[in-house]
């Protein structure tokens, strides 16, 4: 029996992984941005995955404009439900707080109700507010993006993690690396050396 | 230091400062920049603290290694790094430092990028700044091309427009331009025909294209306009046309005459109007004089009657007489007396009715007017007195005298006029000198020396609005039937052509004095005066006298025999033109 995950594609980068990667994607230009959330979103439903989107740089229309290009109806996989769009404050800060153990039993829930709803696999890609570091809960987001880790082994939702360099301090950025296993580097996935596995940076 | 062992180094730390290379790029300023570095050096082996410093003065004490972000000459300030393991960072220092560099390197180029973008956008900038000035001035410049162009047309427009004919040459006399009037007159059909030519290649004779370069020349080089040169002009279909011509020099900014630009007028149909209306003038003025002639010949005929009379009368008594008694003779003088009165009187009346061309003389006004007292006192009738105040030593005038005698019977008859019922006219001369303070009172009098006339009346006078029109031609307030209008404006028109001025002062009810002032004349030896005295020449030549009239003849023969002539008379020229080729003598 071949207990190997299924390969997915990330749709930005042709080399395929296992589902239930952690990426970051540190940007400071918007069209690399954009280009690479179509992609990701595109690659999912294409292939069926479930897929949700957090960010307040993905109007609809553009969304909309991008898959109908590719013959994927926007307004049908939303009502399906193949498609989640929403912003990243009613996801990330409901009641006006930040709160990992909140956050972690959403990507749990979201994950077991796409595998029960015969999804082969689940995929979010969400971008960080810079807002996250003034709001209760928000100190919290390095043990949140680690737990994210911890919680791919079980429940292998596929994470990419869109970070604003313009927004956040270098000192911040450097530690968002090390609680991402992969990071996209102009267009291709690499393998982060300053990762620290979970288990090591939650107890630290 | 010793050297560092390579076996000791872990690919992993290698490879986060590599990746941490890779991220810098992506990073959007310095400050992100060294706070990233900062953080991801300090999880080297054997590294406590990594801080960046603009500027350090003085080096902590703890501070084992400064690493200065130095490339191309640029510096972005220091790293100091805190060892906490020498040990376990010496592998990693030589890798470090080449980061050290590479962040450098890397901030240079961003500088380097910034400042190309900066440049790029200044640039760019300058060139979008240029562009709109260029759109502008080439906006301004189609503007100022349309308003040229558009005046330009306006230009032509009006130049077309003016029924004068316009043109303008340069100094050689090589044609400019035109308007469509001049185009025409030339034989073209548009005024760029005309450009380029010369008026050699004009319909104009040979002589008169001369006349006109020569006029052109005098303009441009006397820098001077010349007005109303009236000269013939032969259009392109061959008819001949008097035109009025004004040429002013043109000149550039500088001054500098390059051409001459000429205006002419066609007064073809002007000047015969003006020759049709000089000719209706004189018949009018005849015919005035006519008039005149036939009121005063009504009261001539009473005292010519008279003086025939006292001929008859006389001749009667000397018939009857002996011939060489007192009472003979004494009726004979009387004769002789009334015949020179009654020959007085024609020759008045000759006088003023004859057509005659304007002949100037040196005259005593004094006399002139003196002589004509007995018919102007017939003129203006017996109940209005007639006063003549000469003034003494008076100045020669140079003036035709019948036409004094016009200025006297015209300005008379029209006081006779002004008086209803009895009344007085004064006619008085006198001697005046104007100088510069009196001149101006008088608007078109210069100074100098001149003989003054004056007919002064007390009769109904008149108002101002009357006197502006008084010398205006057919301007009467006669009845109709009663004046031609042409009085007072002959009068003016004498005046103004014997260079004197004439003026009225009058009010209505207090009668009017008109003031006629005339320049002195310098007598000089060769200028014609009225002879006052006749001379009697007596002589033995033979005279061939004609006449058809058979009592002047005698008359003639008899006077001519006493003092001496011999004498051939004939009543018709056949007659006399016999006798000439009989008579074998010298007539």
């Amino acid at each position: 029996m071949n207990h190997q995950k299924p390969t997915i594609s990330l749709g930005f980068t042709g080399e395929r992984f296992p589902a239930g990667v952690h990426i970051c994607q540190i940007f400071s230009d918007d069209e690399e941005r954009e280009e690479a959330l179509l992609q990701y979103v595109q690659s999912g439903l294409e292939t069926g995955e479930r897929t949700s989107c957090f960010s307040d740089k993905a109007p609809p229309a553009v969304v909309s404009k991008h898959l109908a290009c590719h013959g994927i109806s926007y307004e049908e996989r939303c009502g399906c439900g193949d498609l989640t769009m929403a912003k990243p404050k009613d996801i990330y800060f409901k009641n006006d707080r930040f709160d990992p153990d909140r956050m972690i039993e959403v990507l749990t829930k979201y994950h077991e109700d796409s595998v029960l709803e015969g999804y082969p696999a689940a995929r979010v890609i969400g971008e960080m507010s810079p807002e996250i570091q003034h709001i209760p809960g928000g100190s919290r987001l390095l043990e949140y993006e680690s737990r994210v880790s911890l919680l791919q082994r079980k429940h292998p939702v596929t994470c990419v993690c869109q970070y604003d360099a313009r927004s956040f301090d270098g000192a911040m950025i450097m530690d968002v690396l090390k609680v991402h296993p992969l990071m996209v580097i102009r267009g291709a996935v690499v393998r982060n050396p300053f990762f620290v596995p979970p288990e090591a940076f939650l107890a630290g | 230091m010793s050297e560092p062992d390579t076996s000791k180094l872990s690919a992993h730390v290698l490879g986060q400062l590599l990746l941490m290379q890779n991220v810098l790029c992506n990073l959007p300023n310095e400050q992100t920049i060294f706070s990233f570095v900062c953080r991801g050096l300090t999880d080297l082996p054997g590294v406590a603290e990594v801080n960046h410093v603009a500027t350090a003065k003085s080096v902590d004490a703890t501070v084992l290694l400064r690493l200065p972000l130095h490339a191309g000459g640029a510096h972005w300030g220091d790293l100091l790094i805190k060892i906490s393991d020498p040990v376990a960072f010496l592998p990693y220092e030589p890798y470090l430092k080449n980061f050290v560099f590479m962040v450098a390197v890397i901030l240079e180029e961003r500088q380097q990028r910034q400042l190309n973008a900066e440049h790029q956008s200044q640039l760019e900038q300058r060139v979008q700044e240029r562009t709109q000035q260029l759109t502008a001035e080439i906006n301004d410049r189609r503007k100022i091309e349309e308003e040229l162009r558009r005046s330009r047309n306006m230009l032509a427009h009006t130049f077309d427009s003016v029924p004068q004919a316009v043109f303008w040459k340069d100094r050689r006399g090589v044609y400019l331009g035109c308007n469509q009037v001049f185009a025409q007159a030339a034989g073209f059909d548009h005024p760029d025909a005309v450009v380029g030519k010369t008026d050699f290649e004009m319909p104009w004779p040979q002589a008169e294209t001369e006349a006109y370069r020569t006029d052109d020349r005098s303009v441009i080089d006397q820098n001077q306009p010349k007005r109303h040169i009236i000269e013939p002009l032969q259009q392109a279909d061959g008819t001949r046309r008097w035109i009025d011509t004004t040429k002013v020099p043109l000149t550039d900014e500088s001054g500098a005459v390059y051409g001459v630009l000429g205006v002419y007028e066609d007064i073809t149909d002007r000047r015969l109007a003006e020759a049709e209306r000089k000719r209706l003038e004189e018949q009018l003025t005849q015919a005035q004089k006519m008039e005149s002639v036939g009121r005063l010949a009504g009261g001539v005929a009473h005292d010519f009657n008279n003086m025939l009379q006292a001929i008859i009368g006389y001749a009667g008594l000397a018939l009857a007489d002996e011939p060489g008694t007192e009472t003979y003779k004494e009726s004979l003088e009387e004769i002789q007396k009334a015949a020179k009165r009654s020959a007085d009187l024609t020759h008045q009346l000759l006088a003023f009715a004859r057509k005659q061309t304007v002949s100037p003389k040196v005259l005593d006004l004094n006399e002139a007017v003196a002589s004509m007292l007995k018919m102007l006192q017939r003129l203006i009738g017996e109940n209005i007195q007639l006063a003549w105040l000469p003034g003494p030593g008076l100045w020669p005038v140079w003036v035709d005298p019948v036409q004094i005698d016009q200025i006297l019977a015209n300005l008379t008859v029209n006081a006779r006029d002004a008086i209803s019922g009895s009344g007085g006219i004064t006619i008085e001369t006198s001697n005046q000198t104007l100088d510069e303070r009196s001149a101006p009172f008088q608007s078109e009098a210069e100074p100098g020396d001149y003989v003054k006339l004056t007919i002064r009346d007390t009769g109904c006078g008149m108002d101002s609005e009357t006197q502006k029109h008084l010398f205006e031609p057919f301007f009467t307030t006669k009845p109709v039937g009663k004046g031609t209008g042409l009085g007072l404006a002959t009068v003016y028109g004498i005046v103004k052509q014997n260079h004197g001025f004439i003026s009225v002062q009058s009010e209505p009810g207090r009668g009017s004095t008109f003031t006629i002032h005339l320049q002195r004349c310098p007598i000089q030896p060769d200028m014609p005066t009225i002879v006052t005295e006749e001379s009697v020449n007596r002589g033995t030549e033979t005279v061939l006298l004609v006449e058809d009239e058979e009592l002047i003849l005698k008359l003639a023969r008899r006077i001519l025999e006493q003092h001496g002539y011999t004498v051939l008379s004939a009543r018709l020229p056949e007659e006399a033109l016999e006798m000439v080729a009989k008579f074998q003598g010298l007539i």
